[in-house]
């Protein structure tokens, strides 16, 4: 699967469960965006990793909605410790998906040193998560009784289109969603 | 002390904290731990709370950021990146360690490198003391939000039993 088809599947997902996601700098925030462009969300453009601890403040600020973290295998690689955080929170509300092409998209490919983890077995180790699926799984679970972290397997070499948004931009627009939504 | 200052973080609507143990910090953390108006997440590592902080002020909601000092030094990237860049406002505790009430002989050098960092990116910071938290957090914050930018609160010891 290519990572625009990921995204276009993980935004369905989302938009059924009225969701908020937190995109990884690069390939992940512009696929997210070209996917479909949504006021729930967050585009991270210069953090590298940062997007499960984002994503974790953020299910924590809103309780009642589904966060979902896409993190690029390489970033996530630079964070790993926040599988240990979630882990020990364990927000329900909370899905971290892993794209993993294997590759660091947006510097020539080369490979990222993630390559020797197995994703798949992050609910083994890290185990205040509930489950580790693929993309396939996400469709048959109960989104709110995770956290769930799904590993997404996709092929790598595709720059997505640009450009992104301002994240002063992206800041107030997310912010004024998530506090419309909670006090309707 | 710590009654009033866990009031005032209420009373000032600052629910979510955030942190990286320091001794000095202890009863503090403690405290907001077993306090159910508040949710503390332990962070495995200072540079995660600065993206939780982040999430948290960018969905609305305010959060405070306890750590050493030295757990600033280990999260200036993200600190840039992101906090800078999303001009996310919230208030981080740094138990600044090495100064003149701390005699370890491994925290000067977190000394130094704090206040030349933080000097040297003109990057607002405030000492205050155990005395003084209760008001300056919630002042520190409401500066942190006019600013568009994280405010640093300083405390040079622990707190006396």
């Amino acid at each position: 699967m290519k990572q625009k088809e990921a995204f276009k599947q993980i935004t369905q997902f989302a938009e059924r469960h009225n969701a908020l996601i937190v995109a990884d700098i690069g390939s992940q925030s512009l696929w997210l965006k070209a996917a479909k462009d949504r006021d729930e969300n967050l585009y991270l453009s210069g953090p590298m990793g940062q997007a499960s601890s984002v994503a974790l403040g953020v299910a924590v600020a809103n309780k009642d909605r589904l966060v979902i973290a896409a993190c690029g295998d390489g970033a996530l690689s630079m964070n790993l410790t926040s599988l240990a955080t979630i882990s020990h929170v364990a927000p329900k509300n909370l899905m971290v998906i892993v794209l993993d092409n294997q590759v660091y998209e947006f510097t020539k490919s080369l490979p990222v040193p993630s390559t020797g983890t197995d994703w798949s077995k992050i609910s083994e180790t890290f185990t205040g998560f509930k489950d580790t699926i693929d993309l396939k799984g996400m469709e048959s679970l109960n989104p709110q009784e995770g956290p769930y972290f799904v590993h997404a397997e996709i092929e790598g070499g595709e720059l997505p289109p640009g450009p992104g948004l301002h994240p002063v931009d992206v800041h107030h627009r997310f912010k004024v969603h998530c506090s419309q939504s909670r006090t309707q | 002390m710590i009654a009033e200052i866990l009031n005032a973080l209420d009373e000032y609507d600052i629910n979510i904290v955030t942190g990286v143990p320091d001794g000095w910090l202890v009863p503090l953390i403690k405290a907001i731990s077993e306090d159910t108006r508040f949710q503390y997440i332990p962070a495995a590592r200072e540079e995660e709370c600065f993206g939780i902080a982040s999430g948290s002020a960018m969905s609305g909601q305010k959060c405070l950021v306890l750590m050493q000092n030295s757990g600033f030094l280990n999260s200036v990237g993200a600190y840039t990146t992101l906090c800078q860049k999303y001009q996310t406002p919230f208030v981080v505790l740094i138990a600044h360690r090495g100064g003149i009430n701390d005699s370890n002989g491994y925290d000067p050098n977190k000394y130094r490198s704090f206040e030349a960092i933080t000097s040297g990116m003109n990057l607002f910071v405030h000492a205050s003391s155990w005395a003084n938290l209760q008001t300056d957090i919630p002042k520190a914050y409401a500066r942190s939000i006019g600013a568009g930018e994280p405010a640093f609160v300083t405390l040079s010891e622990g707190m006396k039993p």
